[in-house]
């Protein structure tokens, strides 16, 4: 299963698999006024257009590939202005 | 690699802050590349180095297996790729508990990995089960309560990025190593959970979950078809009685060599916040198994909203003609007694010490008498209810239609359909017609005879 964008639930935990700032998934669900569903909306879209981009190389396989995408995605979101300001909210306009 | 992903992160931080500056921008964009690309690096080193490990401590497993372990040899020292793996086993009554431990240089890089261990021999149970451990930041796995045989242990494939505590990646059920052992995957998770994968050579798996438990409880079962869409079903578990609770459904389009995996089990009060297309997508690979007897035991239970989501999914998706697969899945609020075969006397069926008849035989089958009440109607293992008398019998061989094929048996009032003693009635809210429709000419339907009105 690992080759699945994770939800935000599972990246709570410390051994989840996957490489994430610390306290990534507490901070984003609560940037969408902890609404989970919205918050894995947008964040399964990030990771989407993370791995369409050039930060994936296409030499890697689907598991290390997922690998990559969550831990860019995650770190651009969490160490950026992106962490107090969601550009998905933004464009469906809710306040944030 | 950065150029096109520079853009792509450059248009989030635009549309999130439209009233930033150009410099602003470029500024803090080429700032958090940087970071992206350190945390990419310290990842990929990560991984590098668990890959080895992880390569280390399989070979160490494949010497252990040569070395052997038994209950003969209770320890063993293994060295291989710079690991030293120690295997010690000690008795705990009739079971043993044994511990691997690794020692190496980052051996936490092994927490979360995932150990199957299973006791071979003559002497153990045909159905070999596979208990589930998983290491700790210590190097440590310990399995406690493996049966007495050889024990061989197997990394778990797709267990690299181990969850958390509860969730639990299973062992590939591939087709070819199943069937060549016994056809069937069992496997018991940490939390006392028995998983077992049946009917894997004709690729219509059915998934048996027993655990014991002192009140319902939901099991998630997450898995990836061969086009790697996931699925997921939750399976209930209604306990009653001493033994353990056990329910069977269907995994549809279940693919055996990919990762699948057993979340830890949850409470009743989860179905509140699931969503329910999963609750649907269970009851409907549920449908004609025991685990469609475990929603229904369930209803009563739940709150009026999840209750009705639940209802109306058990509405869509209960066969006609359902009756659990035995007595023991029934829930206590039934009402029914699990009523063992009332003796029989002679043709005219079996009789209490008055020579009335018993609860038991008082079927409307056959005034043969054939001692089938309400248990006969709930087990559906046994006999067929054939009349026992010869013109009934000849009535039945001139029907020649087998008896599971009958769209009603035994009495309506002790059928459980949603919970409640009472036939099902199915509401078809839009049909499709059989034939299409086609000009014809404006006629009436009946049309009358010409008379003259009546005076």
């Amino acid at each position: 299963m690992s080759n699945l964008i994770p939800r935000l639930s599972d990246l709570l935990f410390r051994h989840c698999g996957f490489s994430v700032p610390q306290g990534f998934a507490e901070s984003y669900v609560k940037l969408h006024d902890s609404d989970w569903y919205r918050a894995q909306d947008h964040w399964e879209r990030v990771v989407v257009r993370v791995l369409n981009s050039t930060a994936v190389p296409e030499s890697a396989d689907d598991e290390q590939a997922m690998r990559i995408a969550v831990t860019a995605a995650a770190t651009g979101l969490h160490n950026s202005p992106l962490r107090t300001r969601c550009s998905l909210c933004v464009s469906e306009g809710r306040p944030s | 690699m950065t150029d096109d992903f520079a853009r792509v992160y450059r248009e989030l931080l635009a549309t999130a802050y439209p009233e930033a500056e150009p410099g602003w921008l470029d500024e803090h964009t080429a700032h958090t590349l940087t970071e992206v690309d350190r945390a990419v690096a310290l990842m990929a080193d990560r991984d590098e180095a668990r890959r080895t490990i992880v390569a280390a401590v399989r070979e160490a497993l494949g010497r252990l297996r040569s070395h052997g372990l038994s209950p003969d040899e209770p320890t063993a020292r293994i060295e291989a790729g710079g690991v030293r793996l120690t295997a010690e086993a000690r008795p705990e009554g009739a079971r043993f508990a044994v511990t691997l431990t690794v020692a190496a240089e980052h051996v936490e890089r092994l927490a979360g990995l995932w150990l199957t261990a299973r006791a071979t021999g003559a002497r153990t149970a045909r159905l070999r089960v596979r208990h589930l451990g998983v290491f700790t930041e210590r190097g440590v796995v310990a399995f406690p309560s493996l049966p007495a045989g050889r024990w061989t242990f197997d990394v778990v494939a797709h267990s690299w990025p181990a969850g958390r505590g509860e969730v639990f990646p299973m062992p590939s059920a591939e087709t070819a190593t199943a069937a060549a052992d016994t056809g069937s995957l069992a496997v018991l998770a940490p939390n006392g959970v028995l998983l077992v994968l049946h009917n894997l050579a004709d690729g219509t798996p059915i998934l048996e979950v027993t655990a014991a438990l002192d009140a319902p409880r939901l099991v998630p079962i997450r898995y990836q078809d061969e086009t790697g869409i996931p699925h997921e079903i939750l399976v209930p578990l209604v306990p009653s009685g001493p033994a353990p609770a056990s329910s069977r459904t269907a995994l549809p389009a279940f693919a055996p060599d990919l990762p699948w995996q057993v979340d830890g089990v949850k409470d009743l009060a989860a179905l509140s916040t699931t969503d329910p297309h999963l609750i649907e997508h269970s009851i409907a690979a549920a449908s004609g198994t025991s685990a469609l007897a475990a929603w229904q035991a369930l209803l009563p239970l739940l709150p009026p909203t999840p209750a009705n989501l639940l209802q109306a999914s058990l509405t869509r998706h209960t066969p006609l003609f359902f009756r659990p697969a035995r007595a023991g899945a029934l829930p206590a609020h039934a009402g029914i007694e699990r009523r063992s075969p009332a003796p029989r006397a002679g043709r005219g069926g079996a009789r209490g010490r008055y020579g009335r008849k018993t609860p038991g035989s008082r079927t409307g089958g056959s005034r043969c008498g054939s001692g089938r009440g309400t248990d006969q109607a709930l087990r559906h293992d046994r006999a067929p209810p054939y009349p026992r008398c010869g013109a009934a019998r000849a009535r039945r061989a001139r029907l020649a239609v087998p008896w599971r094929r009958q769209s009603f048996v035994g009495k309506a009032r002790v059928r459980l359909v949603g919970g409640v003693v009472q036939r099902v009635v199915t509401t078809l809210a839009r049909v499709k017609k059989r034939t299409p429709s086609m000009p014809c000419a404006w006629v009436s339907p009946n049309r009358e005879d010409f008379q003259p009105p009546k005076a």
